[in-house]
């Protein structure tokens, strides 16, 4: 899928601005703080509802303006369409093909992307929440019911850690816990198990996509790792028991605590190369490395289940990214991923490449073609 | 607010205390109603005074009534032995217009919901207990919105029902999910009602 045209209006530093894209390569090129990343935010929030970088909506909203536009020409296999955000102060609407969306998180699944910044090669070290929000938006963006069971499993989880708390103050009797156990374990269950088999099938992927940028010298594995203490190939209905299990085996621990510490949003991933955890013991470059190929496997995954490639968005990573690690991520998208670059020069590894490609130079809002 | 003079920014600040009401709705709505004649604003006073004054809950559903038995109850044709579990009084309407349900009803005024402090006690249990162990009930449909809350709450009920023998099904197919059963269009509804399962 690709995108043919972007509008923008009064969003960030863009008074109005209209592109046509190209279908494979655009290159966006410019000093600091003129408005670079703000182009890839827009199409994140075209693809997801929400900024990448932002929970505060009226940020993107220009300084002296109410109200911020996005519009976005989505071209994909079987169809075309268009989708717009109307930003206000108190909210965003969206539309597709002039049809308002009830729900913002509707428009998940419309547009794919997947995008690339510095602050993602932090996914490897960083914290297990940023993992779990990573695994979390790559299945909702192909699979609706995971969505909405992840989002029922939210609302679950709220009510039952006010009910423990409850309890703990003595406001409550512990039976009542029954009844959003058993919802929890339903719900948990199946967002575990849609996890386990995505994690599967990315781990194979990145371990491919890895061995070859590190020339077959490192083995990459990446691993599910659950407080249900889960094995492999399990099926629902053993996880529910072992989620059942579990969590009558910490009841008195939750009550004390006053929230729920059994399930999936206490899960984390595991990434290893040569059998070592990398996020404990990995030097900075292998965790690079190790996100880049996530990355690409994410890529490759999206395109599995879909039938075709998102579209990628590269936020300045050429400048964090050695030659050979550049080189091969644009073998990979070359000709057929819609990519979006940022940089703040034209890298050398972009000028070599033989591709059909447009070039803009940013300032202060304002593009020119170059 | 300070712009206003005082009245008019208390019926404001009243009408914005009413769901779905924002503060530019309810300014419109004020203004309408300082537009409007002497009587027409009196006969609006006194309607909404009077559905509260005139309207109690039915002696054996709960539904909201003007005589001391609903209508539904008070029906004869209707067959006493099932009764349908809803939460509001507007699912009744919601599953009346299916045309499809015959037996009668047990509105709950409420959902199982520990965030807002509402616990079994909190909503019509008690009298579905005695209406269950005083009446010749033979089948309870729960019909609680679905959405967590609705879930537990039928959950619940299975637990509460459990020492008696009567057939219990919970109506959960081809309902929108996270939805209200309000917003539930009567063709899903009658859907609903055919398949609903045994629980
Ligand atoms: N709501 C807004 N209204 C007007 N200008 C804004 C708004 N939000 C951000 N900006 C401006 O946008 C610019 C930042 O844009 P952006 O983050 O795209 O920079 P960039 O080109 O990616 O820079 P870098 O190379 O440093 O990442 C800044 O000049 C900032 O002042
Ligand atoms: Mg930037
Ligand atoms: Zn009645």
């Amino acid at each position: 899928m690709y995108l043919t045209g972007l509008f923008l209006n009064n969003f960030r530093n863009y008074n109005t601005l209209e592109l046509n894209l190209n279908k494979n390569l655009n290159l966006f090129i410019g000093n600091n703080a003129q408005g670079k990343t703000n182009i890839l935010e827009a199409i994140y929030l075209l693809s997801t509802g929400n900024s990448h970088r932002t929970n505060i909506t009226s940020e993107m909203i220009n300084w002296n303006q109410e109200k911020a536009y996005v519009k976005g020409e989505v071209s994909r296999k079987e169809r075309n369409f268009s989708i717009e955000l109307l930003i206000e102060n108190r909210g965003k609407k969206a539309k597709v093909n002039s049809n308002s969306l009830k729900k913002i998180n509707e428009l998940l699944g419309y547009l794919n992307t997947i995008i690339f910044s510095p602050e993602d090669l932090e996914l490897v070290k960083g914290s297990p929440a940023g993992r779990r929000k990573f695994i979390n938006l790559e299945i909702s963006q192909v699979n609706s019911y995971y969505r909405h069971n992840l989002k029922e499993y939210n609302k679950v989880l709220k009510q039952r850690n006010n009910l423990l708390k409850d309890i703990r103050e003595k406001h409550s009797s512990q039976e009542m816990l029954g009844v959003w156990d058993q919802q929890l374990i339903d719900l948990g269950s199946k967002v575990i198990l849609k996890r386990l088999e995505t994690v599967e099938k990315l781990g194979i992927l990145a371990r491919l996509m890895h061995r070859k940028i590190t020339d077959g010298s490192e083995t990459l594995k990446l691993k599910y790792k659950s407080s249900l203490d889960l094995s492999n190939d399990l099926s629902l209905s053993e996880i529910k028991d072992k989620f059942d299990k579990k969590i009558k085996s910490f009841r008195q621990q939750e009550i004390d605590k006053g929230y729920s510490i059994v399930g999936p949003h206490r899960d984390d991933m595991l990434f290893e190369v040569n059998d070592i955890n990398i996020r404990k013991y990995g030097s900075q470059g292998q965790q690079r490395t190790t996100a880049l190929a996530l990355k690409l496997a994410e890529l490759e995954f999206m395109k599995s289940e879909i039938g075709e490639y998102p579209i990628l968005l590269l936020d300045d990573v050429f400048s964090e990214l050695d030659g050979k690690r550049c080189h091969y991520l644009l073998k990979v998208i070359k000709n057929k991923v819609q990519t979006f670059i940022t940089s703040t020069k034209v890298n050398k590894e972009l000028s070599k490449l033989d591709l059909n490609k447009s070039f803009y130079r940013i300032k202060k809002g304002t593009l020119t073609s170059i | 607010m300070k712009h206003y003079a005082q009245p008019i920014a208390k019926l404001i600040g009243q009408l914005t205390k009413l769901p779905g009401i924002g503060p530019k709705t309810a300014q419109r709505l004020a203004f309408y109603i300082l537009d409007s004649t002497q009587e027409e604003v009196e006969e609006l006073a006194l309607t909404i005074k009077d559905v509260k004054d005139n309207i109690n809950y039915c002696s054996v559903c709960n539904n909201f009534s003007a005589e001391e038995v609903c209508s539904i109850c008070k029906d004869e044709t209707r067959d006493t032995n099932t009764i349908c579990i809803v939460e509001n009084s507007k699912d009744i309407v919601a599953m009346e217009r299916t045309g499809e349900y015959k037996g009668v009803y047990h509105v709950l005024h409420g959902s199982i919901s520990p965030m807002e402090g509402r616990g079994p006690d909190d909503i019509r249990l008690n009298s579905l207990l005695s209406r269950i162990k005083e009446k010749n009930i033979e089948e309870v449909i729960l019909a609680t919105d679905p959405n967590v809350e609705g879930e537990a709450t039928a959950m619940y009920i299975v637990r509460l029902l459990e020492p008696f023998e009567i057939t219990i099904s919970r109506i959960a197919h081809g309902l929108p999910v996270g939805g209200d059963l309000e917003y539930a269009d009567e063709v899903t509804l009658s859907k609903a009602l055919e398949g609903r399962t045994k629980v």
